[in-house]
């Protein structure tokens, strides 16, 4: 668990421990001010052909416009590591950025992170020098395994990408936490503040929003109310859960071989 | 000259901070799916005696949850008695006037049919601080020799270098122990009184030397009796999760090692007393529910038979502390340490099964290690 | 001369680089990336870069994405 102030990525710090998608906004301006309210400082962004017909879909202008935010592309889309790399590559061309928001999903269903195709791109990713944000099934060797490569953090689900269903994988990602040495940073599935907040309340040290807010009835509250539940989990883990409290009543006494015994 | 203890042994306040030693800060400690330092602290104070029963209650549910009602069962072989180290607690520190031997191939090879034929497979090889007579490249020969017989070979001796545990890992060795002792670097100066034992801190990075060399297990523990029992299970807590951190794949064993007598004259400065140590050894449970707690036959059948299966997993039986004790017991001889619980192998399982424990001699195989140096135990 | 462009064929009469090609598609160089018969090329190159008939041109741009 990350207790210091800063959300570390590498050697990059951020003070905000939100981090915003830019999909499924109805529009540009409401984007803008979603990503505003929540106070992020880091945001994914896809890559998409250019498209002559409505030039105004371009993310880019917008973006660079607001300051302290930086851009992290997503490699959505790539299907293999190979298709991953290749688009890591372009989205640095472009963005000049370092981080790069790892995802392959191959299943155009329920797009679930391939682990296999995700460790390999990885591996590659580090050594080509991007800081390195894997989206993965929660699961606690793999995430040791893209530690151990190099990546700057591992980012589990918390359930399927834009399902709504929350934390289903916490006991999964208590146990990442706990054998993690990189931030640990809940991708995919939330829906509500709370959430957000249990998230962080289990020793992540970030958790990475979009459907939730986009989708939501009022995008930019919306986007607040997950900077305060955000804020509320990690001061919350900071001051030290309460322990849970299980009476144990004794049936027969088992300590009794102590009195019995010499000294 | 001081010893700067590195930062992941670093323990905080926890040691002398009252909030972890209320009614209400142990009954919750008790209770707690998590423990961490703060947990773990209140479950160690001698204030949590008062709840020593709903501790113990607490253990072995846990207990029971990771390891079913099963112990398995280790046994240690000591392989040579020479030593040069002057730990003052140790029947076999080098001023001690003993006769000292160490097995010879013929000798080692019917111990082993011996203890082969007791139905243990899980083996302890030990020696003493490295010699002339028994250093590195005899253990090696006997670690070889021994794992042709043996599904799980492990070694308590001298720390090594990494290059070391490599080829002991080589030669089939799945594990090693190797206790701090204390650690409390003051304490462990005044004990360890010469030989290469006193570099406090090679032996503390001994187990992570163990581990990136590819062993899969290391067991640590304290020497109760040495120094202050609460900092020193404070700081093994530390160790045992840095280990874990850096290592994920590597499995952690605890020990309770205590000296429980005068022995050569030696007086324990802090003794440490059955109801302590029953509370330790569930502390330890309950903040490390997953982790093999191990006892030996230093404690009384009566402290054995009474904490078996409520937080300690693996046992050791019919130990002999001599060198070549099991198939030629030497005349008069004296051991590392008294064997106090001396019950043999039928009737330590029996009192076992009384308990509704079944006795394990076997883990695993072998045949899962790509090891070129293992052939098959009839060539030995 | 003939082109494909992201995936369409697309007729081509101006200067014979990408930098007069982005222009021809109303692009702003500064925003896109593109790709040359598989070659990721590199920004500075961007305007300078020659195109000929046949090549298969890639020009990418950000998106919303999470």
């Amino acid at each position: 668990m990350n207790t210091n102030d800063t959300l570390k990525l590498g050697t990059f710090e951020f003070q905000s421990r939100l981090l915003l998608g830019t999909g499924k906004f109805s529009d540009t301006v409401t984007m803008v001010s979603a990503i505003q309210a929540s106070g992020t400082q880091l945001v994914t962004v896809a890559l998409r052909r250019f498209n002559p017909n409505s030039p105004s879909d371009d993310l880019f202008g917008p973006l660079s416009q607001l300051s302290g935010i930086s851009i992290m592309p997503n490699t959505s889309g790539a299907r293999d590591a190979a298709e991953a790399v290749r688009a890591a590559m372009l989205a640095r061309e472009l963005s000049g950025s370092p981080f790069i928001k790892l995802e392959i999903h191959p299943n155009p269903d329920h797009l679930m992170p391939d682990p296999i195709e995700t460790y390999e791109a990885a591996r590659e990713l580090v050594k080509e020098g991007f800081v390195v944000l894997p989206y993965m099934p929660a699961d606690p060797v793999l995430a040791r395994r893209l530690e151990d490569v190099g990546c700057a953090a591992v980012m589990p689900l918390g359930s399927a990408i834009g399902s709504g269903r929350g934390l289903k994988t916490a006991d999964l990602i208590s146990l990442i936490v706990k054998e993690s040495n990189v931030p640990v940073i809940v991708d995919a599935g939330l829906r509500s503040p709370s959430e957000a907040a249990a998230a962080m309340e289990l020793g992540c040290s970030a958790v990475l929003v979009n459907s939730a807010i986009a989708a939501a009835e009022d995008p930019v509250a919306m986007a607040k109310a997950f900077a305060l539940a955000v804020q509320a989990g990690f001061a919350a883990r900071k001051a030290g859960l309460m322990a849970e409290t299980a009476t144990a009543s004794a049936t027969s006494p088992l300590t009794s071989f102590l009195s019995s015994g010499a000294q | 000259m001081t010893t700067v203890l590195p930062s992941w042994l670093d323990v905080g306040e926890w040691p002398s901070r009252s909030s972890a030693t209320g009614d209400a800060a142990t009954l919750s400690a008790i209770g707690s799916e998590s423990v961490g330092i703060r947990e773990f602290a209140s479950l160690i104070s001698p204030h949590a005696d008062r709840f020593l029963e709903n501790m113990a209650q607490r253990a072995m549910a846990m207990t029971r949850r990771h390891f079913g009602r099963t112990i398995s069962l280790y046994v240690p072989l000591y392989l040579s008695n020479h030593c040069q180290g002057g730990c003052a607690y140790c029947g076999f520190a080098s001023d001690r006037s003993i006769p000292r031997h160490k097995l010879d191939r013929a000798v080692l090879l019917s111990e082993l049919k011996e203890l082969k034929g007791m139905g243990f497979e899980n083996l302890l090889l030990l020696t003493g601080e490295r010699t002339e007579e028994s250093g590195f490249d005899y253990l090696l020969e006997c670690v070889s020799l021994a794992s042709r017989h043996f599904h799980n070979v492990t070694v308590e001796s001298f720390a090594m270098t990494a290059a070391e545990y490599a080829r002991l890992v080589k030669a089939g060795c799945t594990g090693i122990t190797l206790y701090q002792e204390t650690y409390d670097p003051t304490a462990y100066s005044v004990f360890h009184r010469w030989g290469p034992k006193r570099e406090f801190l090679f032996r503390l990075e001994a187990p992570e030397r163990a581990l990136a060399a590819g062993m899969r297990t290391v067991g640590l523990g304290v020497l109760f009796g040495l120094a202050d029992p609460i900092l020193d299970c404070l700081r093994l807590y530390r160790h045992i999760h840095h280990l874990r951190k850096k290592f994920w794949q590597a499995g952690v064993l605890v020990s309770f090692p205590r000296i429980r007598t005068q022995q050569g004259g030696f007086q324990a400065p802090c003794p440490v007393n059955d109801t302590a140590l029953a509370r330790l050894i569930f502390a330890f449970r309950l903040a490390l529910p997953e982790t093999p707690l191990v006892l030996s036959t230093r404690e009384s059948p009566a402290f054995r038979d009474g904490i078996a299966g409520i937080g300690i997993t693996r046992m050791s039986v019919a130990s002999r502390t001599t060198v070549g004790g099991y198939s030629a017991p030497p005349p008069g001889d004296t051991g590392q340490f008294d064997v106090n619980d001396q019950r043999d192998v039928t009737t330590f399982c029996q009192a076992l099964r009384a308990k509704g424990l079944e006795p394990v001699f076997k883990n695993w195989d072998s045949v899962f290690q790509p090891s070129s140096d293992l052939v098959p135990a009839d060539a030995g | 001369m003939k082109l494909a462009v992201n995936g369409c064929s697309y007729d081509y009469e101006g200067p014979c680089t990408i930098g007069a090609l982005l222009e021809d598609m109303h692009a702003d160089s500064a925003r896109v990336a593109v790709v040359l018969n598989g070659d990721i090329i590199r920004r500075q190159d961007i305007a300078t870069c020659p195109v000929k008939e046949g090549d298969t041109v890639e020009v990418v741009t950000f998106a919303g994405g999470g």
